[in-house]
């Protein structure tokens, strides 16, 4: 038995060497499957962050009347707290509002003198509301039109944002799913060149199994050594996938980070490596393995 | 030892290639199955180590019926048969020398037996100095001297050899027969399929004639006589 493993071993390291431009080219076409998958991860990490981002710049704000108590306002936040479509509430007292106020205009001398010079501060409080995605704002407002909070509440600034809102929750809704289904799509497209390729190099080998068969070799030690020749397949792949990968995200990353700051993907690789590339390598080896016993089944029925 | 009873095989109504054929092979035998291109005897021998499956009859090496054997079992009925093909069928990406380990790899002999007999059965059909070099690097008689050092080296019981000779010269063609003889006379059964009349007639063994799938002459020893 582990006789038979050690030859099934060797041979499939001696056939990988021996079948050079065979190899060279499947390591190849492998290295751009797993290269594509890869990327197509990494792509969609950086889609999710962008819409997350973009998502959160979505809130609306709740005005209260001048004279609506602090407590009655805190309660209300509380209230929103804990409904389940919101994410998070911040509250911004009057007095918070006048510091937003004058540091946003602190260029404006007119205006901060003008304001300086009425004696009650104008601002109303607010509470910015932060809903878990898009969609769920209009159950928030229709929370906040009862009757109970009617005298505290000054105005919602949603009605006028409401098409913007609902126009951008759609647009990321659909990039979402979209940014999914074509990575799924380009992966598999990806597969199947590999699996492909895995393809003809068995039925290149296709008269050496059958030559085996006739000697009275088993299934299992014919096919042993193109399995072993799957792994390795995978496994430099894998690697050479990982040398291109690097350079380019170090290459890529700042330019992007440049230019979307939430989205810093060398850190992000630097903080995934092993996972990214123990995945990576998984797939490699699962997909030169898949193949190459797919593939040899037909031949071996001699 | 090796029994076809009305074995047939159709491949499709304007093609039967073996048609009711029966004969039987024992121990220690020299057996020639002679005829023309087409006459049945690939087939016959493709039975043999069940490449294919006949359309009917029976075919008992050792009183198990062939056809009947299970894919599991296969490999252990082609350990007790060395064949040999007209088109050598080594495996291109070994050198001669793990070309016939190959099949004492396959039959589970350790290293060490290999280490020992390998070289052996090289020098038996001369080529122990060409025990490195790879099928591409040989000429057709060393490649079938090598295929024959394959068949033999794990001690089958029978060699089936198809067409043994088709692509050799008249020299290199002797050389081989001189072999199965040696081989035979070593006490291997030997079932040799050619369309030589020369080799037939020096021979001087038994001769079964196919002609058109039918077994028309069966002699002992015999001649290569066809209508």
């Amino acid at each position: 038995m582990i006789l038979t493993l050690n030859r099934i071993i060797k041979s499939g390291f001696v056939n990988f060497w021996r079948n050079g431009w065979l190899s060279t080219a499947t390591v190849l076409i492998m290295t751009v499957t797993l290269l594509a998958w890869t990327s197509i991860f990494l792509l969609n990490v950086m889609l999710t962050s962008v819409l997350g981002v973009l998502e959160e710049k979505v809130d609306i704000s709740v005005y209260f009347n001048l004279d609506a108590k602090e407590a009655d306002i805190l309660a209300l936040k509380s209230k929103l707290d804990n409904l389940e479509e919101v994410k998070n509430v911040e509250y911004v007292s009057t007095g918070e509002a006048l510091e937003i106020f004058k540091k946003r205009h602190s260029d404006d001398e007119i205006l901060l003198k003008s304001v300086q010079e009425l004696s009650d501060n104008p601002l109303e409080a607010s509470l910015n509301v932060l809903a878990k995605d898009a969609s769920k704002y209009e159950t928030v407002v229709s929370f906040l039109g009862q009757n109970q909070f009617e005298n505290i509440i000054s105005k919602i600034n949603y009605a006028e944002n409401k098409i913007v809102i609902e126009r951008l929750g759609n647009i990321i809704s659909v990039l979402r799913q979209s940014g999914l289904v074509a990575g799924l799509i380009l992966a598999l497209i990806a597969f199947l060149v590999a699996f492909n390729t895995v393809r003809l190099a068995i039925y290149s080998s296709r008269e050496e199994i059958t030559i085996m068969k006739l000697v009275g070799a088993s299934n299992r030690f014919v096919r042993g050594p193109f399995i072993v020749e799957g792994v390795l397949h995978g496994l430099v792949s894998s690697a050479f996938a990982f040398m291109v990968i690097i350079p380019g995200v170090a290459f890529i990353g700042p330019k992007l980070f440049n230019f979307l700051p939430e989205i810093n993907l060398v850190n992000y690789l630097g903080d995934n490596f092993w996972q990214l590339l123990f995945f990576q390598t998984l797939g490699g080896i699962t997909l030169g393995v898949f193949s190459s016993w797919f593939a040899i089944r037909k031949y071996l029925k001699v | 030892m090796i029994k076809f009873e009305n074995v047939s095989k159709i491949y499709n109504s304007h093609s039967v290639a073996l048609k009711d054929v029966s004969f039987e092979v024992s121990h220690h035998e020299f057996v020639s199955v002679v005829g023309k291109s087409g006459a049945g005897k690939t087939t016959l021998l493709k039975l043999l180590l069940a490449e294919e499956k006949p359309t009917g009859g029976k075919i008992f090496f050792n009183r198990q019926n062939i056809p009947t054997v299970s894919q599991n079992e296969l490999p252990i009925l082609r350990r007790q048969i060395g064949a040999i093909f007209q088109d050598f069928k080594l495996l291109p990406n070994k050198t001669a020398y793990e070309n016939v380990a190959f099949a004492m790899q396959v039959v589970g002999k350790s290293e060490l037996e290999i280490k020992s007999d390998v070289p052996k059965v090289l020098d038996l059909v001369g080529l122990k100095d060409k025990a490195n070099n790879f099928p591409r690097e040989l000429s057709g008689g060393e490649k079938q001297r090598v295929a024959i050092a394959r068949a033999l080296v794990h001690r089958p019981s029978v060699i089936v050899a198809d067409e043994p000779t088709g692509n050799l010269d008249p020299i290199n063609t002797w050389d081989i027969i001189r072999l199965l003889i040696k081989i035979n006379e070593l006490g291997t059964t030997v079932i040799l399929a050619t369309h030589d009349k020369e080799i037939i007639n020096a021979l001087e063994k038994r001769v079964v004639s196919l002609e058109g799938g039918v077994v028309a002459r069966d002699e002992n020893p015999g001649r290569y006589i066809l209508s």
